[in-house]
């Protein structure tokens, strides 16, 4: 069956994050003042450290992933600050241990009784908000299908990788269709390469997740990422109808218009293997 | 009543022997003798962090008689929870462990209590969870408890927690079940991805008890090894730590 390939330290996956850091980034998210470009750096920040705390035990930080982070607006560039500055792929285990910062935050969280305790936490920072020039979407893509292109060379035989597209899907330099084509088209003997989207609109529609169809989506933007996105897998699809998704058949691995919260539970399903060993 | 008991644990392919964070109580290879006999097994999820400690915690608690029934096991929880944290919080972690703990440690848990009362002998089992007991007697299988068919096997099972705020259910999730022992006996105590293989080759009208070697020391755990080695490169098993626990009524 595809998507059942182990990821395990010895067959680790592969997990590309392409950001738009585009002029239009400076915009509030739907229904919010805050700006996209820091809500996305936030998020960000937020999907690394769950990867991270996930792949943690007793002895230290398990490699079952490595992943990159592509930012493009002024230049298509690795995202890290820090002392991973400039790295592509990078193991889950250097990027736990090497964050630009930890910052000291407050959060509030179940007592189990029925009341919210608040507790400091440090909030481990590797990406910053960053929100200038065009949105070269074709080009990232291109980027991201050379270096995936090179790990699945590695890796024939590994859980494809995935790779999310976080935009609020206006690309600047031409169509994208072809080049993300040829990225899904990669592919390991356990199945093609996963491209899923996000679109940070502003437009003022509902937010639409994991659509099987491009009848409900208000705009062309969000039709043409519909299109550049893989169906969910079914371990994709079951950790969706667990979240209290509903979400069908040929559902694909996009959403429009999301906000935080639903931006982080779209990259944690897309991003939970059910079957790290 | 006499009880033979043998055991064995293995770890995933490509994990250290350490790193094996199933657990079983008592030690293996023993005759036990006595009116009430307690063993169980416990299956810490890979997910979180000193789930092994944790599984460890609960089947040596069981196999003290600590948990007798659902209402024991609600009773010791919070003791056991302690001892837990108090190891855990010894240590100086770094930033994403100190995270992960918050989230607490999680395992399966299956014990079964042997009993002989006025020359009848039973047995109870206690489970949370896809840990399986199953009774052989002559050659046939007699009880599958709590799963009973290989497709019930599922990603998400029922689990105990470090945590007592996430252990709300678990006293609607406590499956319980008894039978009666003869000689010659055998109850298997299996965490899920042998019992899996087991439901699923006699779904398929086959006997995997005869595949098992009977001890689990010498060229018996070398046996089970190399039985456990064949299934998973033939993905017949799940890549998951596997415990056996093994227990035969004595003429």
């Amino acid at each position: 069956m595809a998507y059942s390939a182990e990821i395990s330290r010895t067959n680790p996956a592969c997990i590309l994050i392409l950001i738009d850091q585009s002029g239009s980034m400076e915009e509030p998210f739907s229904g919010s003042q805050r700006r996209k470009a820091d809500g996305v750096a936030d998020v960000t920040n937020r999907l690394l450290q769950n990867l991270v705390v996930r792949c943690a035990r007793e002895e230290g930080i398990r490699d079952y992933f490595h992943l990159g982070v592509l930012g493009y607006g002024g230049e298509v560039a690795p995202a890290f600050r820090g002392p991973l500055a400039g790295r592509t792929l990078v193991p889950i285990s250097e990027i736990g241990h090497a964050p630009a910062r930890l910052e000291e935050r407050t959060r509030e969280r179940e007592d189990g009784m029925g009341g919210l305790v608040r507790e400091k936490v440090r909030f481990p920072i590797w990406f910053e908000s960053v929100a200038n020039g065009a949105t070269p979407m074709c080009q990232a893509l291109n980027r991201a299908t050379g270096i995936v292109g090179e790990w699945v060379r590695q890796h024939p035989e590994g859980f494809p990788p995935i790779v999310v597209n976080i935009s609020d899907g206006q690309p600047t330099d031409g169509d994208p269709t072809g080049i993300a084509s040829e990225l899904r088209g990669l592919r390991t003997t356990d199945g093609a390469v996963l491209l899923l989207n996000v679109h940070l609109s502003a437009h003022t529609a509902t937010p639409i997740q994991f659509p099987n169809s491009e009848a409900t989506l208000p705009d062309a933007h969000a039709r043409l990422l519909f299109h550049l996105s893989s169906p969910l897998t079914p371990g994709m699809l079951s950790a969706a109808r667990e979240e209290g998704l509903q979400v069908s058949e040929g559902a694909r691995g996009f959403v429009f218009n999301a906000d935080i919260i639903s931006l982080i539970k779209f990259l944690n399903i897309g991003t939970r293997p059910s079957n790290l060993r | 009543m006499r009880i033979h008991l043998e055991a064995a644990s293995l770890q995933k392919a490509g994990n250290a022997p350490s790193e094996n964070e199933d657990a079983y109580a008592p030690e293996s290879r023993s005759m036990l003798e006595g009116m009430t006999l307690h063993a169980a097994v416990a299956d810490g999820a890979t997910e979180s962090l000193f789930s092994g400690l944790w599984a460890r915690l609960l089947a040596g608690a069981f196999a003290r008689g600590e948990v007798a029934d659902a209402s024991g096991l609600l009773s010791v929880l919070p003791a056991l929870q302690r001892q837990w944290h108090e190891h855990v919080g010894a240590k100086q972690l770094p930033w994403y462990a100190e995270e992960k703990l918050r989230e607490g440690a999680f395992a399966t848990l299956l014990g079964v209590t042997l009993r002989e009362q006025e020359g009848r002998r039973t047995w109870e089992a206690l489970a949370i969870g896809d840990s399986c007991l199953f009774q052989l007697r002559g050659g046939v299988l007699l009880r599958a408890f709590p799963l009973e068919q290989s497709a019930a096997f599922g990603s998400t099972p029922f689990l105990l927690s470090t945590h007592a705020h996430q252990n709300g259910r678990v006293g609607a999730q406590v499956r319980s079940a008894s039978g009666d022992l003869r000689d010659g006996d055998t109850l298997y105590l299996m965490t899920d991805a042998l019992a899996c293989w087991f439901l699923a080759e006699h779904e398929r009208g086959h006997a995997p008890w005869t595949l098992l070697p009977g001890t689990f020391s010498g060229e018996g755990r070398a046996a089970f090894e190399a039985l456990i080695g064949r299934l998973r490169a033939e993905k017949a098993m799940r890549n998951d730590d596997v415990t056996l626990l093994q227990l035969t009524v004595e003429q």
